[in-house]
């Protein structure tokens, strides 16, 4: 019986088989419950299968937006994000420089007129004429010379001026960095801390300004206002 | 690179062989392209579905058939082509995939309009080598049967699935799974169908 059935649905039933197997089914009601049982099962696979293939197929019909909604949320914070950084390094790079501009002025020549001493007082002229006459260039070269000289602190902070007036904050900072200008009076330091603090500001390193202006604004000094206005701008 | 006619079926198939061998080998194509739908892989058939649908559509509107029915049939005609494919009735075949899924389709919109007796309708054949059985969706039992299919140990659903879906011989199942002796896999697939009868009677 198994045989037979098995060979029907290989489709390898020779025509006296297919006779014999044609008799069976009308004779044989066991053999025929058999065949019919088969069938069915043969019917629900395909069923099953076909469903299977159709919701795939089917899958194929939904808009793909719809499960890829978060993709889009994703680039939203990504974009948001993005645009922060660039506006923290760009923008904000401005507001910096801006602020700077509308706190910078040139130190005045306060030293020229108490000079003292013929080479000295050579090179000291020439160094706050080059100051005077807006050649900073030059004057930051010649305050450097004249600072080998003298080891005056004047000579480092009119330096560290010239190098603010010709955009090289970087070397200002090297030259006010962890120094202190102990052995004039008290308003050089001042002004020291105060223009270290605008070249932090230039160079975009607003927490280093921040923390020398929170000192200035603390103490009683000639910058004390000015500090805390810009403290409160930043 | 592919000659200018190739070139779309190039575009089309995507895959490495054809790469390989940009010159005329339509035939290798389609092994490639037959074996992917054999596994029905989403990608192919995603691709496959896309390129010919609106083809399809705009080909059935002339017949008398709700633009549903149409998709419907569409979806029908596609999943025939896998069956087909998944039976091996494709091998050897050299016509493009676009053909049979058209007659297919055609065939099966027939069937609908048959059914709904609108108007005389001839009869349309599928074509040579290709088959398609409709599944009497009101029986009971089919229905029942397809639960407890579900509840049917891989081994046992991989016997009946070759044999009753695929329409394999049991010498071809015996090359694909691993029995000692044919004996031993017609008795196992006995065995499994007399578990499908046990939870077939508790119902």
């Amino acid at each position: 019986m198994e045989e037979l059935i098995n060979k029907y649905f290989e489709k390898t039933l020779t025509e006296k088989e297919l006779v014999e197997f044609n008799e069976k089914l009308e004779t044989d009601n066991e053999f025929k419950a058999e065949f019919e049982f088969q069938k069915s099962v043969q019917s629900a696979i395909r069923s099953k299968e076909r469903a299977e293939i159709k919701n795939l197929v089917a899958s194929f019909e939904k808009p793909k937006h719809q499960n890829g909604w978060w993709k889009y949320a994703a680039a939203a914070v990504v974009f948001i994000i993005g645009g922060w950084v660039v506006f923290q390094q760009f923008l904000g790079k401005s507001d910096t420089s801006k602020l700077y501009l509308s706190y910078y002025q040139t130190y005045p020549n306060v030293i020229a007129p108490n000079v003292r001493g013929e080479s000295e007082e050579t090179l000291k002229t020439k160094a706050f004429a080059a100051y005077d006459s807006g050649d900073f260039q030059s004057s930051a070269q010649l305050f450097g010379k004249l600072k080998a000289l003298v080891s005056e602190d004047y000579a480092t902070f009119y330096e560290g001026i010239s190098y603010l007036e010709i955009n090289k904050p970087e070397k200002t900072i090297a030259l006010f960095e962890n120094k202190k200008f102990i052995n004039s009076n008290a308003q050089l330091e001042v002004y020291r801390q105060w223009y270290l603090a605008l070249a932090y500001l230039k160079t975009n390193k607003r927490d280093s300004s921040k923390q020398i202006l929170k000192q200035l604004s603390i103490s009683d000094n000639p910058q004390k206002e000015q500090a805390l206005k810009l403290l409160d701008e930043l | 690179m592919c000659g200018k006619t190739r070139k779309v079926n190039c575009r089309k198939i995507k895959n490495f062989v054809c790469l390989l061998f940009k010159k005329k080998n339509t035939k290798l194509r389609t092994v490639t392209e037959i074996e992917n739908l054999k596994r029905r892989d989403g990608k192919t058939l995603e691709r496959i579905y896309t390129s010919y649908r609106s083809g399809f559509l705009m080909f059935a509107s002339k017949y008398n058939l709700p633009q549903e029915d149409i998709l419907d049939v569409y979806q029908d005609a596609f999943v025939a082509l896998i069956e087909n494919a998944e039976k091996g009735k494709l091998d050897g075949l050299n016509a493009e995939l676009k053909t049979y899924l058209f007659s297919i389709g055609k065939y099966m919109i027939f069937g609908k309009l048959r059914k709904n007796k609108t108007d005389f309708v001839e009869i349309e054949t599928l074509p040579d080598g290709l088959e398609w059985s409709e599944v009497d969706e009101s029986d009971q039992q089919i229905g029942l049967l397809e639960n407890s299919l579900k509840k049917l140990g891989d081994q046992c659903y991989k016997i009946v699935r070759l044999f009753y879906y695929e329409e394999k011989k049991l010498d071809e199942i015996m090359e694909l799974l691993p029995y000692q002796s044919k004996d031993v896999l017609k008795s196992q697939k006995a065995r499994c169908l007399k578990h499908l009868k046990e939870m077939l009677s508790k119902n």
